[in-house]
């Protein structure tokens, strides 16, 4: 995945959130991405997440540019899993039944919708609390429910913002093991903005941001700067 | 999980509003439904009636203001004799009259021996001998809402009238009535040597273009009269005109409340909810399934409004049949027909109502809905 | 040249104003034109409430008019309950001329409309025989006493005066006149002490046929409010040519006759 000088500007030009970010994500990476507030966090990750579009400059996944993807809600659906700072969980639905949301997408019948979302879920050690509805989960319990939507129709790409902003350090350290294993496990690639030094401690790799630039890159496993 | 369980809860989640408009689309299907049940009913009960008369065609004066047409003379009935294809001719005299303590009931006068009361069944007493004998036969029904039984007295306008049979007819309308023998009617309602039908019974064979002729050629030569067969009679009612025009207008409007409710209600939800599908489009569901979601949430919305609306309009129709006023006059149709039509019609008013909302929903950038909190 | 329209839309309403004043003689020759037919047959009930019990009288009735030049007679005949099945109030009015009539009651009996029997319940009502013979509209002394408007419409309150020495229970008849509709929509009667006597309000009023209106009920309600009586058309036909005899002695033996088995 690649950024290309991407830009974005709001309210007719007068908020620019992003001033030309270029960066390259390969393929089962795990990246944090750190900065000030307003420093254009989110803002980039929704451009990652085709859910928003640059003023300038493209976001490419594996060599196609975003903007040229036929069918974005369908790129979204399979191949893409977004994680919150807040959860976003349905209130009305059950974890198990959140989990499902994502794979109405999917051609599967409602018998493996929910067999995999058990299996979802228990994976996130949640196997207990499949039809407890958001509401009598803990915070770090409803993360870990979003987690498993993330999941829910295998995404190659998982975008977090902020997953630990809402919990307690207990529970903090509790999911980014979670993300970690996830990641090992499945070899995905995994985006995560953070304000959180302990994320970026366990990254291989961190994009700082400043004003709406990439001001550092650093590889820690390495230890080398990588320039994009 | 199935996408209507997210239907259903999302409907759940606030339920009195979910409920209110609920009853508005019920009320509005109810009107629908009574309404149409009792006019249906109506026009159904008369055709039944001629039906089992054997009434072929109906000829009386067009009237355009009073629920019965105006008494004519009966000098009229030769002349329809001789015309092809008629074999019989009964007149009959009908009239709204308020008797004793009830408002209204309907009373006929038959000629004696004509063929009109062949179809009559008798459950009690017996026939009026003769034209010039002071006696009435009732309706089981009209029999009940009196209070008579054979041998009670019964006054009609100025005249006293022993009950001598109650019989039984296979329509409402007659079942309502007292009948008296033609001369006897004429004579109380100062309308001697009139009628204001005539009942035509037909050859056998008589084919529908021969029919059509006959229609014409009786409008030509009675100007300002009409033929009807047993079915348009009902429809060429006054009454059961104005009936059927204040049916739709209140079902129009009735409905058009119930649209607007499901609208409001579910365009709220958009509202409140669109942080929600911003959080939906993220995970990747598509506009249309958005749109989906809010379009079955009002139908759902009112489909169980209109089943809970046809529920409250049948029983409203019973009611309305035991009412003092109208018992013995209406009979609803409660028919599997009538229910499809009113669920059809919450449907189409879910679809109406949702259209819209849906419409916005889909079009929230999904970046932006994610934002607004 | 701003000023000049308000000043016309004044002047308009002034002119429309002015030409709408009705002296009283020409607000009661509007009713009396109005009501002019050759004859009429009426069908109504007079439903006497109590209000203590809520118990309910109801006597069907048949009201049967007919006119010749300035001459006119009234029937009003008891069609049932069977205790009053056939009694009827014959009033007969001629131009200067008290009204007069008489009482029927089968199967012979003729009584003249006596003091006493003006002062009597109109069958068991709360309507005196003598407010269906007393025309106050042609009593001496009217005047138009104001203007007032009931349930949005203009009316023209008329104050109707007895002569000294005429025989009716009242000292003084207020109508409420809609000029519009020819028709009074509520009447006051006092007694002589001028308390209200009772009141008569006109309720359903419906557009004839020949654009002339007619209420379909009438409420009378007493001093007291110890009961109330309506009177309730339930059909009724205008423009009849009606036999004299009907409205006679004779011809009400004969029709009673005629009509019981
Ligand atoms: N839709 C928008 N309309 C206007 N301004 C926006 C919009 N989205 C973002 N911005 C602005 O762009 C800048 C960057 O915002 P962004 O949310 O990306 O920051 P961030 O780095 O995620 O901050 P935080 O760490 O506080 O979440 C901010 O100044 C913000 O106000
Ligand atoms: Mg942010």
């Amino acid at each position: 995945m690649e950024a290309r000088g991407l830009e974005r500007r709001f309210d007719g030009g007068r908020v620019q959130a992003l001033r030309g970010a270029d960066f390259v994500v390969r393929e089962g990476e795990f990246v944090a991405v750190m900065g000030p507030s307003g420093s254009g966090k989110s803002t980039l990750l929704q451009l990652l997440g085709a859910l928003d579009r640059p003023s300038g400059g493209e976001v490419l996944f594996r060599g196609e540019p975003l903007g040229a993807v036929h069918d974005l809600a369908g790129f979204r659906a399979r191949t893409l899993g977004f994680i919150f700072q807040s959860f976003h969980l349905l209130p009305t639905l059950t974890a198990a039944e959140n989990v499902q949301v994502p794979m109405f997408e999917m051609p599967w019948p409602p018998r493996e919708r929910r067999a995999r979302a058990e299996a979802l879920l228990a994976a996130v050690g949640l196997g207990e609390r499949l039809d407890h509805r958001p509401a009598t989960l803990s915070g770090g319990e409803r993360q870990r429910v979003a987690i498993a939507r993330s999941l829910a129709n295998g995404p190659q790409l998982l975008l977090a913002d902020e997953p630990t902003g809402n919990l307690d350090s207990e529970s903090a350290g509790k999911i980014l093991d979670l993300l970690e294993r996830i990641h090992a496990e499945r070899g995905m690639t995994l985006v995560v903005v953070t304000h959180d030094p302990r994320v970026a401690g366990r990254a291989r790799r961190t994009l700082r941001m400043l004003d709406g630039r990439v001001v550092s890159d650093e590889d820690q496993r390495e230890g080398a700067p990588c320039s994009s | 999980m199935l996408f209507l369980t997210v239907v259903l809860k999302n409907l759940l989640r606030r339920p009195a509003r979910s409920l209110l408009t609920l009853a508005g689309i019920a009320i509005g299907v109810a009107a629908v439904v009574a309404l149409t049940s009792v006019a249906w009913g109506f026009e159904g009960s008369w055709e039944r009636a001629y039906a089992a008369r054997g009434t072929d065609l109906i000829v009386t004066k067009v009237t355009s203001q009073s629920p019965m047409p105006a008494p004519f003379s009966e000098s009229k009935r030769a002349e329809l004799l001789r015309m092809p294809h008629v074999r019989q001719v009964n007149g009959l005299l009908s009239d709204l009259v308020s008797i004793e303590e009830s408002p209204t009931v309907l009373v006929f006068g038959w000629e004696p021996g004509g063929f009109l009361w062949e179809h009559l069944h008798l459950v009690q007493g017996r026939w009026p001998a003769d034209e010039k004998e002071k006696t009435a036969v009732l309706g089981v029904v009209a029999a009940d809402i009196l209070k008579k039984g054979v041998g009670s007295t019964v006054v009609v306008e100025t005249g006293e009238y022993t009950v001598c049979g109650i019989f039984d007819s296979g329509a409402l309308v007659e079942n309502g009535a007292v009948i008296l023998t033609l001369p006897q009617l004429q004579q109380v309602t100062e309308n001697e040597g009139k009628v204001n039908f005539f009942n035509l019974r037909l050859d056998p064979g008589t084919t529908p273009a021969e029919l059509e002729d006959l229609r014409a050629a009786i409008r030509a030569r009675f100007p300002g009269f009409s033929a009807f067969t047993a079915g348009e009679v009902a429809q060429n009612n006054s009454a059961i005109r104005v009936a059927k025009a204040m049916s739709w207008a209140t079902s129009l409007l009735a409905l058009l409340v119930g649209a607007v409710g499901v609208m409001n209600t579910v365009l709220m939800s958009v509202f409140e909810r669109t942080h929600e599908i911003g959080v939906l489009l993220a995970i990747g569901w598509r506009r249309s399934r958005i749109v989906r979601l809010i379009l079955y949430e009002s139908m759902v919305l009112s489909l169980s409004g209109g089943i809970a609306g046809s529920a409250l309009g049948f029983a409203a129709v019973k009611l309305l049949q035991w009412s003092p006023i109208l018992r013995g006059k209406i009979e609803g149709e409660v028919s599997p027909g009538l229910f499809a039509v009113a669920l059809s019609v919450a449907l189409g008013l879910g679809m109406l109502g949702g259209l819209y909302p849906a419409y916005r929903g889909s079009r929230l950038p999904p970046g932006e809905a994610l934002r607004y909190e | 040249m701003r000023s000049v329209r308000p000043l016309c839309a004044v002047g308009a309403l002034g002119l429309a104003a002015w030409a709408a004043q009705y002296t009283a003689d020409q607000l009661i020759a509007r009713i009396m034109d109005a009501q002019k037919t050759s004859g009429f047959r009426t069908r109504a009930r007079l439903i006497r409430t109590s209000a203590g019990t809520g118990a309910e009288e109801v006597t069907q009735l048949l009201i049967k008019g007919r006119r010749e030049g300035e001459a006119a007679e009234v029937l009003y005949q008891a069609l049932w309950p069977p205790a009053v099945r056939g009694q009827a109030l014959v009033v007969q009015r001629r131009p200067g001329h008290a009204a007069g009539g008489f009482f029927y009651e089968p199967p012979d009996s003729r009584r003249p409309l006596t003091a006493e029997l003006l002062a009597r319940p109109f069958f068991g009502s709360d309507l005196s025989v003598e407010d269906l013979v007393e025309e106050f509209w042609s009593w001496p002394s009217q005047r138009v006493a104001g203007r007032e408007a009931l349930e949005g419409r203009a009316c023209y309150i008329l104050e109707s005066r007895p002569p000294a020495g005429a025989a009716t229970a009242y000292s003084l008849v207020k109508s409420w006149i809609a000029p519009d509709l020819a028709l009074p929509v509520r009447i006051e009667k006092y007694f002589r002490d001028g308390r209200v006597a009772k009141r008569f309000t006109a309720e359903r009023l419906l557009k004839q046929a020949g654009g002339r209106w007619a209420a379909a009920r009438v409420v009378v309600s007493p001093a007291g409010g110890h009961s109330r009586t309506v009177l309730e058309g339930t059909k009724s036909e205008r423009d009849l040519l009606l036999p004299a005899e009907q409205f006679t002695l004779e011809g009400l033996k004969n029709s009673l006759a005629a009509a019981t088995p």
